[in-house]
């Protein structure tokens, strides 16, 4: 499955684009492109859809210093 | 002698039951199934990050109080139970560390090299493991111990740790079964023994 996601909020680029990588491996989530920037988050990302959806909820809570305020699919 | 620490006594990780121990300021669960087979494993669930030694063995799996995502022997996630029917890839696994018991003690290596030829081979039976208020150092040059590995001293197998900076276990097992308690009460007093003179130093 595929899947284009979008977060805005108020992020730490660095931080959000090494845990989003981090967690894509630990749960075998491939991200196929990716963009971050301080307010906003895209990526696509193929897996299985259960995965998928934890890599999301992940994303959402972030790592330290990064608040989403808004998600979107983007697919 | 520098890769195997003694973190805990056998008995104090019966079947079907997690506790969690520190090293050098690094938290680990020990955990054993009910075949007997201990574990040592970083205490992290890689899912929420929740300590797995929170955890319940459950099926030769330790699952994670948190969210119930089992963990096999092997580490490899075996069930998550919001997803059922999910086959689990096998890159979500816990970070396991080696690990041995060995007269009467659980060791754990945090290098993946480490040879278990280097641990003690002799029979002894887990008789107390004790916090030491003092460090490492002072606690090995008071008990005349090796400056790494374990000692063996009047019929007794005599091991230290330190599971942070300025604090030392000591785990004592005795040769005979019979002598379990003498080597216990032993330990109580060697405590009390090295941290009154920890205090004296540091006044």
């Amino acid at each position: 499955m595929v899947r284009e996601i979008r977060l805005t909020g108020y992020f730490d680029p660095e931080a959000l684009q090494a845990f989003a990588m981090a967690r894509a491996k630990l749960l075998a989530v491939e991200i196929t492109e990716m963009s971050v920037s301080q307010s906003c988050f895209e990526a696509r990302i193929v897996g299985e859809e259960a995965l998928l959806g934890m890599f999301e909820m992940s994303c959402l809570l972030g790592p330290a210093g990064c608040i989403v305020t808004g998600a979107e699919d983007i697919t | 002698m520098t890769n195997w620490f003694p973190l805990a006594l056998g008995m104090d990780v019966p079947p079907g039951t997690a506790a969690p121990a520190r090293l050098c300021g690094k938290e680990i669960a020990l955990w054993r199934g009910a075949d007997g087979q201990i574990h040592a494993w970083e205490d992290r669930c890689p899912h929420r990050g929740m300590r797995l030694s929170f955890g319940f063995v459950r099926n030769g799996n330790l699952a994670c109080l948190y969210h119930g995502w089992q963990f096999g022997a092997d580490a490899t996630c075996r069930h998550i139970p919001a997803h059922p029917e999910l086959r689990v890839p096998g890159t979500i696994h816990a970070h396991a560390y080696q690990a041995a018991e060995r007269a009467g003690i659980i060791w754990v290596s945090l290098n993946e090299q480490a040879s278990a030829d280097e641990l003690p081979n002799m029979d002894a039976f887990g008789a107390r493991s004790i916090l030491i208020r003092a460090p490492l150092a002072s606690v090995r040059t008071a008990l005349a111990l090796p400056d790494e590995g374990w000692g063996w001293q009047e019929e007794c197998l005599v091991a230290v740790h330190e599971p942070e900076p300025g604090l030392t276990m000591l785990h004592m097992a005795a040769a005979t079964l019979a002598r379990r308690l003498d080597v216990a009460d032993r330990a109580k007093m060697t405590r009390d023994r090295l941290e009154a003179l920890n205090e004296k130093v540091s006044a």
